[in-house]
């Protein structure tokens, strides 16, 4: 994608000092590119460090490669970066260890986040990876409000949690998906038992 | 109700940080619910270390699992209910669980016998059970009962009139700490029998003491709140101490209505003014005064709102070396 068609997230032009007036350019997994402002950089931590390690000028911003950012796609990226636009200049929460923790969700993010469970999934995913504190409370409140009002069992099926025995049907599957041996010696031994023998070898 | 459920999200896939972040901000009671699922749930929510600042079981005619958490949230469980003129209640396996989260009541079913139930918490949320208390009509439970499932207990309050219940459940639960509270006393005292044992810690808001109560309990730390008290009392209590009389006081704190009185506190004791501030339990200031045995003491006193707060540290080998 050109320079000129990266689409530019909601830019608030006139909360934006005039020092800070840069943008970055990033590239999602499939290609889609986007122009960020360097005071919404700010809310992620993994994004601000490389931009600071980087040392681009604006001219550099302009005629090197967008920065790629490969395990996140256009779609979710979009998302990131609408949230880091909307919320840019806003202190970092500190975390003071407290539970439960109080986390309120803001109309905007809420709108933001009135997305289908896969994406927003992937939205955690890409708060975590990019160390953006806020975007991951938010989002991980609006999994934890999933939760309210259920039952044990009701949990169960929302969140997808095994019993103890899946766990264990998906544990022995792993270890004979790892070595397929594994399944016939199980079964020689076995065997053996039954036979009344009291050594395998 | 289950079909309501539509929506799934695979929590477990989440990274960690993120699924720590979920534990937390959500309502504790869904975070009891998540870990009662599975071995894997259970050790996900205990490797959390998400932590009340107290779990408390409450014993009237409710059997109550109480937790105290650092925000406003009131959350308790509500086991049995037991009506008047029912036969003693054994603690087994309640079928249902009524579960109070701030103004919110969930009825669960359950499958956790109290003793199971109760182990289950102490480990997801790092706690011993800091408090049980024994209240009026708590007697319609089997004390027995209540003694093998609700094990692991810090301190024990009894704010029960019926005595001899309360010498029977101190007879078998033999606390650590006790505090008596309210009815549990007899005309405002403490039963002597009661003050002669050997607690860790034996605290009483208001309280009427005298001297020979002073002298007979036998705590390592005490704390009494008293309706009222004299220096001259006090004066002739650390006299007696000074002589050898309560030989295990480790720290001792009296609250009462009064001036400051330390002329009359100290008559007749050799005393020392205390260096300014010392590491040891809060003892800034006061007055030293030694045991016939070398053992040294601080004395420190303040009055706020006309209470008088005496405190009294025992400084033993093992408290000097700690």
């Amino acid at each position: 994608m050109s320079v000129e068609n990266a689409p530019v997230v909601d830019v608030d032009e006139a909360a934006i000092p005039v020092e800070k007036k840069m943008y970055y350019r990033f590239e999602s997994n499939d290609k889609k590119e986007f122009r960020v402002s360097e005071l919404a950089i700010q809310q992620s931590e993994t994004l601000n460090r490389l931009v600071e390690a980087m040392g681009y000028t604006s001219e550099d911003v302009e005629n090197k490669p967008a920065i790629a950012i490969e395990n996140i796609d256009g779609k979710t990226l979009k998302l990131v970066f609408q949230w880091c636009e909307h919320h840019k200049g806003e202190a970092i929460p500190v975390d003071d260890g407290s539970v439960p923790k109080i986390v309120e969700i803001p109309e905007f993010d809420a709108k933001l986040m009135d997305i289908d469970n896969g994406l927003l999934f992937k939205l955690i995913w890409a708060a975590d990876y990019l160390n953006i504190v806020q975007l991951l409370n938010v989002s991980c409140k609006k999994v934890a409000n999933m939760a309210q009002g259920k039952t044990p069992a009701q949990l169960r099926r929302v969140y997808l949690l095994p019993s103890d025995e899946e766990d264990e049907a998906a544990k022995r599957a792993a270890q004979e998906a790892q070595d397929p041996r594994a399944r016939e010696v199980e079964e020689e031994f076995e065997e053996r038992k039954r036979q009344g023998g009291n050594s395998f070898f | 109700m289950d079909d309501i459920v539509v929506s799934t999200f695979p929590l477990l896939n989440l990274p960690i940080n993120a699924i720590l972040n979920t534990f937390r901000t959500m309502d504790p009671v869904q975070v009891f619910g998540v870990s009662i699922l599975s071995k894997k749930t259970k050790n996900l929510v205990e490797s959390f270390k998400i932590t009340p600042e107290m779990l408390q079981v409450e014993v009237a005619e409710m059997f109550v699992i109480n937790f105290i958490l650092p925000s406003d949230t009131t959350f308790y469980f509500e086991l049995y209910q037991v009506p008047e003129n029912q036969p003693l209640l054994e603690l087994g396996t309640p079928e249902t669980i009524h579960i109070h989260c701030n103004s919110q009541v969930m009825v669960w079913t359950n499958s956790m016998n109290v003793k199971q139930l109760l182990d289950h918490l102490r480990i997801i949320f790092h706690r011993p059970i800091d408090k049980l208390f024994f209240e009026e009509n708590c007697e319609r439970f089997s004390l027995e009962s209540i003694h093998k499932n609700v094990t692991d207990v810090v301190m024990i309050n009894i704010f029960s009139g019926n005595h001899e219940h309360n010498r029977r459940i101190l007879s078998l639960f033999q606390p650590a700490a006790l505090c008596l509270v309210e009815h549990a006393l007899v005309d405002q005292c403490v039963p002597r029998d009661i003050l002669m044992q050997n607690f860790d810690l034996f605290h009483v808001p208001d309280v009427q003491i005298i001297l020979d109560d002073l002298l007979m309990t036998n705590s390592r730390f005490i704390l009494l709140f008293c309706l009222r008290l004299s220096w001259k009392t006090l004066n002739q209590f650390l006299k007696l101490w000074v002589k050898g009389s309560n030989l295990r006081l480790e720290y001792l704190f009296l609250r009462f209505p009064d001036n400051l009185g330390l002329d009359e506190l100290f008559n007749g004791l050799k005393y020392q003014d205390a260096p300014p501030k010392r590491e040891l339990l809060k003892a800034y200031g006061g007055r030293d005064i030694w045991r016939f045995d070398g053992t040294q003491a601080t004395i420190s006193t303040d009055i706020r709102d006309d209470l008088v707060s005496f405190r009294m540290f025992v400084w033993h080998d093992h408290r000097v070396v700690n």
